[in-house]
């Protein structure tokens, strides 16, 4: 048994959920020690005819299924008898409803026939070669792209046909699908096999590998979108000779599932495309069928539905759509790769120093191109960066689009607003710069340049309990309209991934937020607290190092005005993790949150208040702006009307930071740059909307100039670093 | 089936042998044992009266494969290559060996270790032998069934490995003890004579000679 678990590490088998158990305590029982699959034990041996007109020659594997024999008929036809063992009458529906299907790269079934003990036995084409995890396990970095794709366009073929028969297989994986010399087959199609994990199920037992699992299907969705998923899973296998998500736990894998992007570092295109649209954790946003997938990698299928190449987009001696980067070379001649289709490729970049440092010279990478946010997202790691080029980006196509005199009056503005600030952006940029610096080598040093966009911090588990009878394919499973415009043979260039709104998706993921514990949610909470602290701490003290370098001797009055902006952000944040936590599984409700935040804000007022005091902060010295000021001379007396907010000295009382921090808190909807499903990782334009309210409430009730906006940017910077992420990959992907 | 009532070891000249004897491994494949001295190779129609048919374009009988000792000489009778050169007298065959038949059908010498006399023949691409097998084991004095790769016939799932060797006229199977091994239901002792149509199981090894 062990040298079988050597080969076959990925699967899983997940028998006999007689016991009520929950998933999470299953995944312990299907560790790998556990024996799995093909058990050399068949009831039936050679020469025994416990089928009439059938003789056995000998067991070829076996699993919760049933057994499969290779026997000979009376006349000398060889076949496969497949034993139903379970489920008869459902499993028996399900293969009729397949029996008549006729395609080349599917394992045709014969007929169904019972023997004297009332059991029923399929028979099949019998094929007399690997199947394709054999295969793979021959080749354990993968296959080249030639023969990947002489396996992946028949896989395709046959998969089409059965949609467009309107069965969905539910069950494609690399040990259901055969090559019989040169040919592939697909098996096992028409059977349920699906995990059950509950006894309620309507299945006592289950099998199944979760690699191949598609998410949705833990909703109990089995439309046609699961098979381009696992087809995407598979394809992936092929190149790389692994599953993109792999994991100790069933559940591990599933998490991934539902949350991971796949790594296509490795993985040229137009592979890469094809993998990451299949493997859309949304299934709308995944190719429509088979079809789609295949014209994606140039090949499509004739009129008799067998896949031919119909253009060069995979040549791989000469690849054409795509160059390969050697990692090695000099930062500045890597050339993008461009992919097929009409793609946006032309944005340059320097590769990622992590990329650099973990170059291996004789190695191939492949840019993974798509999009210019897909480049952006391969070649900045590093959010910050990653944010900072998308911002500088959109600011581009912003300035092209402008009319020509728009261009200039821009052009003058910005060397106008340089010249008259320069006295403070030259220092700016430069804390700026010593802060990233900082915050680089800690995240660099944190394995954040190694590992995907983080997405931990969501617990959700996916209820494998509804059972789906086979022959019942789903509403989405039905040929549809479409099929018949496709005209297989011509060749057509990719389609631009369709936008899915992302507020549908949000809803989505929000509901399954909703089954988070409270020691997950507690958690979150507290891994974003140690963040947004470190992430403050280190603003702030890099800020006051360079104030104290500059101003030798007379540094106290802005560091303790530093002091108070650091821990007043901080403050502002971790009330924001801890509200946004208890929010994010519920739909907004914006003007109860931005009450709430209101009164968090009265009780920040307070602190800051309380903090000022204890700093002694001397707000006169050290604000750039004076019109705070109010003028009690009698003579210009003017905004009156805040005059409580400040004393003689002009020093903000306790009235007035509650009003700028419950103003700030009012104005600002904190918990969109917190929550777990927000649009971007890292958000430019988030720090500067939350400094420009800042702005606002400064310019109601005149606090302090520029101590207000450090707060608020702060604050946003350190709360988008801090807050967890689920990327939604087809919306940045989409430019 | 008039095979079947064979004594179990026929050391005898090949004659009037139109299927030879095969071990069907359950989980494995189906191997022809040939332990003659002489194996013909021809082609696949009924009546035919070789050891070893294969379907396809080659003559009836294409050539001789000859045990001298440790090694096997292949007797040409049509047009037959080895490694690409072609041969108009017997050759000793070695380790990797191509054998071209006519011009379409290529098998595969291997033998997997220089301890052993026997060696496996297997076809390479679309051809196939009648009846279906794995591969031909051109049996010496023993043979080894396990799953490392240089087993003569590659078990990937066992543990164990089985040892079949000669015992005068009769094949003998040695297994580990630890394999828990019935005879058509009753355990038995290792070594045990290997006849037709006993079924062996054990905990991961079932099979049949046929």
């Amino acid at each position: 048994m062990f040298t079988m678990l050597r080969r076959r590490p990925q699967e899983f088998l997940a028998i006999d959920a007689a016991k009520d158990m929950s998933l999470g305590n299953q995944s312990k029982e299907l560790s790998r020690s556990e024996p799995i699959g093909v058990s050399m034990k068949f009831q039936y041996g050679s020469g025994d005819t416990p089928l009439d007109g059938y003789k056995i020659k000998r067991g070829v594997g076996s699993g919760g299924f049933g057994e499969v024999y290779f026997a000979e008929s009376d006349s000398g036809k060889e076949v496969a008898l497949k034993r139903i063992q379970k489920n008869l009458e459902v499993e028996v529906r399900g293969v009729r409803h397949c029996l008549n299907l006729r395609h080349p790269n599917l394992v045709a079934i014969y007929d169904i026939k019972f023997d004297k003990i009332e059991q029923g036995w399929i028979v099949m084409e019998f094929i007399d070669g690997d199947s394709l995890r054999d295969l793979m396990d021959k080749a354990p970095n993968g296959m080249s792209a030639n023969d990947t794709m002489q396996w992946f366009a028949q896989l395709a073929a046959g998969v089409a046909y059965l949609h467009d028969q309107g069965i969905v297989h539910r069950d494609l994986k690399p040990a259901n699908v055969f090559t019989d010399g040169g040919l592939i087959k697909i098996g096992d199609y028409g059977l349920s096999k699906y995990i059950s994990a509950s006894r309620r199920g309507g299945q006592t037992e289950s099998v199944g590998t979760f690699h191949y699992m598609a998410p949705e299907i833990g909703k109990g969705e089995y439309g046609k979108e699961i098979d381009i998923y696992s087809m995407g899973i598979i394809l992936y296998e092929l190149l790389t000779g692994n599953v993109p998500f792999d994991g100790e736990s069933s559940q591990e894998i599933i998490l991934k599932h539902l949350t991971a992007d796949p790594d296509l570092s490795q993985v040229p295109q137009p592979f890469a495309y094809v993998i990451q649209r299949s493997l859309a954790k949304n299934p709308a946003s995944r190719f429509r069928d088979c079809r789609e997938m295949l014209t994606a990698l140039g090949w499509g299928l004739d009129a008799s539905g067998l896949a031919v190449k119909v253009s060069n987009a995979i040549d791989v001696n000469v690849p054409p759509v795509m160059q390969p980067v050697r990692v090695a070379g000099a930062a500045n001649e890597i050339p993008i790769a461009r992919p097929i289709g009409s793609f946006d490729a032309t944005v340059a970049g320097s590769p990622k120093p992590g990329n650099q440092a973990a170059g291996n010279a004789d190695r191939w990478k492949y840019r993974n191109g798509g999009s210019q946010a897909a480049i952006a997202d391969n070649l900045y790691r590093e959010p910050v960066a990653r944010a900072i080029h998308q911002a500088v980006g959109e600011t581009q196509a912003f300035f092209r689009n402008l009319p020509p005199g728009g261009r200039a009056v821009a052009i003058v503005l910005a060397i106008i607003f340089l010249v008259m600030n320069s006295a403070w952006i030259a220092p700016g940029m430069l804390v700026l710069l010593g802060t990233y610096v900082c915050y680089y080598f800690i995240w660099y040093l944190m394995g954040g340049s190694n590992k995907p966009i983080p997405t931990q911090g969501f617990g959700a588990q996916p209820q494998y309990a509804r059972y789906v009878p086979p022959n019942r394919p789903s509403p989405a499973a039905q040929p549809t309209a479409h099929y018949k415009n496709v005209q297989p043979a011509a060749p057509r260039p990719a389609t631009i991934p369709r936008k899915v709104a992302l507020r549908n998706w949000q809803s989505e993921k929000r509901a399954n937020l909703k089954q988070q514990g409270f020691w997950t949610r507690t958690h979150a909470t507290t891994r974003g607290w140690a963040l947004s602290g470190l992430v403050t701490a280190v603003i702030t003290v890099c800020a006051g190092m360079l104030t104290i370098a500059k101003d030798e001797g007379n540094a106290m009055p802005m560091v303790s005005g530093i002091a108070w902006a650091g821990i007043m952000s901080l403050g502002m944040t971790w009330t924001t993790l801890f509200l946004t936590r208890r929010w994010e599984s519920k739909p907004e409700d914006s003007i109860v949150f931005r009450f709430v935040q209101l009164t968090a804000g009265v009780l920040l007022g307070i602190a800051s208040y309380s903090l000022s005091e204890f700093l002694m902060v001397p707000w006169s010295d050290i604000a750039s702006t004076q019109n705070y000021v109010v003028i009690n001379d009698g003579n210009t007396v003017w905004n009156k009307s805040w005059k409580g907010f400040y004393d003689q000295e002009s020093m903000p009382l306790l009235a007035g930071h509650i009003a700028f921090f419950g103003g700030l808190m009012w104005m600002v909807r904190w918990w969109r740059q917190s929550d777990v499903l927000r649009k971007n990782r890292f958000s430019v334009w988030a720090i500067a909307w939350s400094v420009a309210m800042a702005a606002l409430v400064q310019g109601l009730f005149y606090f302090p100039a520029p101590w207000c906006f450090i707060v608020a940017g702060v604050t946003s910077f350190s709360l988008q670093m801090a807050s967890p992420w689920i990327d939604y990959k087809e919306n940045t992907q989409i430019a | 089936m008039s095979h079947l009532a064979r004594p179990v070891s026929s050391s005898a000249p090949p004659i009037a042998m139109a299927q030879p004897k095969i071990l069907w491994i359950d989980g494995v494949g189906s191997y022809a044992i040939c332990d003659q001295t002489e194996v013909s190779i021809g082609q696949a129609f009924p009546g035919n009266q070789v050891d070893l048919a294969i379907r396809g374009d080659l003559s009836r009988r294409a050539a001789v494969i000859r045990r001298h000792g440790e090694d096997h000489l292949i007797q040409p009778l049509q047009l037959v290559q080895v490694n690409g050169a072609e041969i108009d007298r017997a050759v000793v065959l070695s380790d990797g060996n191509v054998i071209s038949l006519g011009s379409r059908i290529e098998l595969r010498y291997v033998k997997p270790t220089q301890l052993s006399g026997s060696a496996r023949l297997e076809l390479i691409g679309h051809t196939r032998w009648q009846p279906l097998l794995s591969a031909a084991l051109l049996m010496g004095e023993s043979c080894v069934l396990g799953p490392e790769l240089n087993s003569h016939v590659v078990c990937p799932d066992w543990t164990t490995k089985v040892v079949l060797f000669r015992n005068g006229k009769e094949w003998m199977c040695r297994i580990s003890e630890l394999a828990n091994v019935q005879i058509d239901g009753k355990p038995v002792r290792a070594p045990f004579p290997l006849i037709q149509g006993q079924r062996i199981r054990g905990d991961e090894i079932s099979m049949t000679l046929e």
